[in-house]
């Protein structure tokens, strides 16, 4: 991480790095609603094509968790 | 003792056993994504009736979709266009790396709730009752019902270049039950639809008149 940026001795990319953390932890409630959203869904109007959207609801929630750690890991 | 009057159960009628006096309603696409979809046998909603059947399926005609397509196309190839300009170089290399991958994230949310809300905003017809199935935002969803018996007035409503070369309109039906008028936004073959209800309304009162309502 560049840490040359200080203001008030702290860290701007440190500040910087926790406000990307906040938003993508939003971001991961986000995405939980959208599986709560598509099961809501489905309860209401069953189109026997339940398992591919369940499916990417699930695969958009592991990428918002996988950018997490990542975002975790190098920033 | 020999029976005077033995009484016949009486032969039930299925209302369904005779399908719609319109011609070519059968070669129309069959597929789950299709956005007029006559008779569909995998379709089940909440609240349907055991013995229920599904005439018309209708979600809004697909292109309608292609304003968000188009954005989606656009975010995609931002970033891609942006590098070529200087304007995050003042970030460090593993911001721009979380930056990028927030951007994508953001994108395919975009997408996949258009999608979402395309999909799952639909109108079905039965023998029965007309549903209107809409999903407001992400934790709301509103279904508005008639009966057919109920139906008092349909209009159709088409106007517009691409309305008119795609084949697609809104039809609005006057109900007498609480919720005074259903709307069927930017379905295809606004007036096919039309002339289905009508045939169902007058096959509802023909029942009602043999007595043969449920």
């Amino acid at each position: 991480m560049a840490g040359s940026s200080f203001v008030f001795g702290i860290s701007v990319w440190l500040v910087a790095k926790i406000f990307v953390l906040l938003f993508l932890a939003m971001y991961i409630v986000f995405s939980l609603v959208v599986i709560r959203q598509i099961k809501l869904m489905l309860k209401t109007v069953d189109m026997g094509l339940n398992l591919p959207i369940r499916f990417i609801g699930w695969v958009h929630f592991l990428f918002a968790v996988g950018i997490f750690v990542i975002a975790f890991v190098i920033l | 003792m020999p029976d005077i009057f033995k009484a016949h159960p009486a032969p039930k009628i299925s209302k369904t056993s005779k399908r719609l006096n319109i011609e070519g309603l059968e070669k129309f696409s069959r597929s789950h994504f299709s956005s007029f979809f006559y008779l569909p046998n995998s379709v089940r909603f909440i609240g349907k009736d055991s013995d229920e059947k599904i005439i018309l399926f209708l979600r809004r005609h697909p292109i309608t979709n292609i304003g968000w397509i188009i954005i989606t196309l656009i975010l995609l190839f931002a970033p891609v266009v942006l590098s070529i300009f200087p304007i995050l170089s003042f970030l460090p290399e593993n911001f721009r790396l979380i930056g990028v991958c927030i951007w994508y994230i953001i994108t395919v949310a975009f997408a996949f709730e258009s999608f979402l809300n395309w999909f799952f905003n639909v109108c079905i017809i039965t023998d029965e009752r007309i549903f209107d199935v809409d999903f407001l935002n992400l934790i709301y969803r509103e279904i508005s019902e008639a009966n057919i018996d109920q139906v008092q007035d349909i209009t159709v409503r088409m106007g517009g270049v691409i309305r008119t070369v795609f084949n697609y309109g809104d039809v609005y039906i006057q109900t007498a039950s609480e919720i005074p008028r259903i709307e069927f936004m930017a379905v295809a073959r606004p007036d096919l639809v039309a002339r289905i209800l009508r045939e169902l309304r007058v096959e509802e009162e023909q029942e009602k008149i043999e007595g043969r309502t449920r």
